[in-house]
């Protein structure tokens, strides 16, 4: 395992006992159909986001997604799935979907590469 | 210390899966010609998402136009709220991400030999194909209408010339004239759009011909937000607009075009304009290919889109019998993009992903009060694309006029967003 420059001593440290604590937990889960499911699944559920939040925003309303991390995203979906969200719309979304789901979908927006977008 | 995240493990499961798959060179390098046929909401989503995400393949829209008019927002356009180019859209935007644009009409889909096949004769092979073909008006299914008589009664259901007619014919309409709505029974394209219409043509005649009304003659009795048109109705044009439901007119018997007449089984109803909204089916080739079996509308598999007749051959959008969800664009965009995801996967010899799908459905009370009524449909234990229980609905009857300004500040958003997502 290599680093490249500019990582402290202490970056590095967390950075290796990290890859090691993963080890046992990615030999399982690639195994795992239903993680792998799991994952299409979220992709499948975003294509429906990008259908209003996609295309680059624009001066009327509907934010961009982009560049929201992952708590912000998970904290205003699960607002609007409690009601407490103040939106038009999201709340009759969200409301069909559990936290494991949000949580999913939350990690999926902000993780997405270009071609996800 | 940072947790792990299954994102990570995905991306190393799916470069093992990809490892496996090596042995067969050409599903594993995403190879492939997929055929989209439709240049609509439907086609463009699942032609440029496919490119997007399955970058290797050789993806083929064939449309036979060179330019699209969406049926969203086309009553902004009949209102005179907005001209039709700003509803009209090149494919510019996809050819530069690499898909291929083929001007033609299909007439055919052979799935046994894999081939789109064109008015001319021209075959285009696939290793799969996505049909998104939209609807055909039945326009010999109403005595006395007919393809003669679309100029004289315009229906206004496919973007274009017909949106232009029918709007100069209603800014042309004498003072206090009737302007009469011939409406359909389920299913047709789009359930709200004739009550969004009847909508933003009262807004044009309360401002320029105040004393002309509007008469609906449905073929049924309840419709679309129908509490919420009402109440929007009674508020910005009261008395102007009258419903006459199936159970009081008894349906539709003939059009006359010559004496501008809808004459049902209880009462004939004279326009000064009139817009016929004829029955509807999948768009004829797809008919002719068998993708309906028996029927005017294509069923599938709605966790894949596979043709129920047809194997290696998707059908999305307005043609098809997708569950729950309606014949709305938003739906069309959902559905291709969706397809999208499904024909790469099963190109490269995996199981077809899954997930939750949404629509919303915006309309136009006037231009600045919108509504909306959302969908989210996930397949259940038997196959069908189901209305999640407890989610989705309608805006809240008796909101206050800055939520409905919102709800039409977001109609907006929504459509120039998604316009550039597939067009831009």
């Amino acid at each position: 395992m290599m680093f490249y420059a500019r990582l402290s001593p202490r970056e590095e440290r967390r950075n290796a006992v990290t890859m090691l604590q993963r080890l046992p937990l990615l030999l399982f889960l690639c195994a795992s159909p239903a993680v792998a499911a799991e994952g299409a699944a979220v992709a499948i559920t975003y294509e429906s986001c990008a259908v209003c939040h996609g295309g680059g925003g624009s001066e009327h309303g509907i934010p961009s997604l982009d560049g929201l991390g992952e708590d912000k995203l998970r904290e205003r979906m699960t607002a609007f799935r409690d009601g407490t969200g103040g939106s038009t719309i999201m709340h009759r979304f969200m409301v069909g979907l559990d936290p494991a789901e949000i949580e999913r979908l939350a990690r999926h927006v902000a993780d997405r590469t270009d071609a996800e977008r | 210390m940072r947790r792990y995240t299954r994102r990570e493990t995905l991306t190393l499961s799916s470069a093992a899966v990809s490892a496996s798959l090596l042995a067969r060179p050409a599903l594993a390098q995403g190879k492939g010609r997929v055929v989209v046929v439709g240049g609509g909401f439907g086609g463009a989503a699942a032609a440029r998402r496919l490119k997007a995400i399955a970058p290797a393949l050789d993806v083929v829209l064939v449309t036979d136009s060179d330019s699209f008019s969406t049926c969203p927002f086309s009553n902004l356009v009949v209102a005179g709220a907005m001209p039709l180019s700003e509803i009209t859209f090149g494919y510019d935007g996809l050819r530069a991400a690499g898909v291929e644009l083929r001007l033609g009409r299909v007439a055919e889909i052979d799935a046994t030999g894999r081939a789109a096949i064109l008015e001319g004769g021209d075959r285009i092979a696939f290793d799969r194909a996505i049909v998104s073909p939209g609807i055909d008006l039945k326009l010999d299914s109403l005595p006395g209408y007919g393809a003669a008589a679309v100029e004289r009664m315009p229906h206004a259901w496919k973007a274009g010339a017909q949106t232009t007619l029918l709007r100069d014919q209603i800014a042309a309409m004498p003072a206090g004239g009737t302007f009469v709505m011939s409406v359909p029974n389920n299913p047709y394209r789009c359930p709200p759009g004739p009550y969004e219409r009847a909508s933003l043509v009262a807004h044009f005649l309360s401002r320029n011909n105040p004393t002309a009304k509007i008469v609906i003659v449905d073929g049924k009795d309840t419709f679309s937000k129908q509490a919420l048109f009402v109440e929007g109705w009674n508020t910005l044009y009261p008395g102007m607009i009258a419903h006459v439901p199936f159970a009081e007119n008894g349906g539709v018997l003939e059009v006359a075009p010559d004496a501008l007449e809808v004459r049902t089984a209880f009462e004939t109803f004279k326009g000064a304009v009139v817009n016929v909204i004829p029955p509807q089916s999948a768009a004829a080739f797809a008919l002719a290919s068998g993708l309906a079996g028996d029927g005017e509308w294509c069923p599938i598999d709605q966790a894949t889109f596979e043709s129920a007749h047809a194997p290696g051959v998707h059908v999305i959008g307005d043609a098809a019998i997708v569950g729950d969800m309606p014949k709305s664009g938003f739906s069309a965009a959902v559905q291709g993009a969706v397809c999208a995801h499904v024909v790469a996967a099963m190109l490269r010899g995996e199981d077809a992903p899954t997930g939750t799908l949404l629509n919303t459905c915006y309309s136009f009370v006037a231009p600045d009060y919108g509504i909306s009524v959302a969908g989210e449909y996930r397949v259940n234990g038997e196959g069908r694309l189901k209305a999640v229980e407890g989610a989705g609905g309608v805006s809240p009857k008796g909101a206050g006029a800055e939520v409905r300004k919102a709800e039409a500040n977001y109609a907006r958003s929504w459509y120039a967003n998604l316009t550039n997502r597939l067009f831009g």
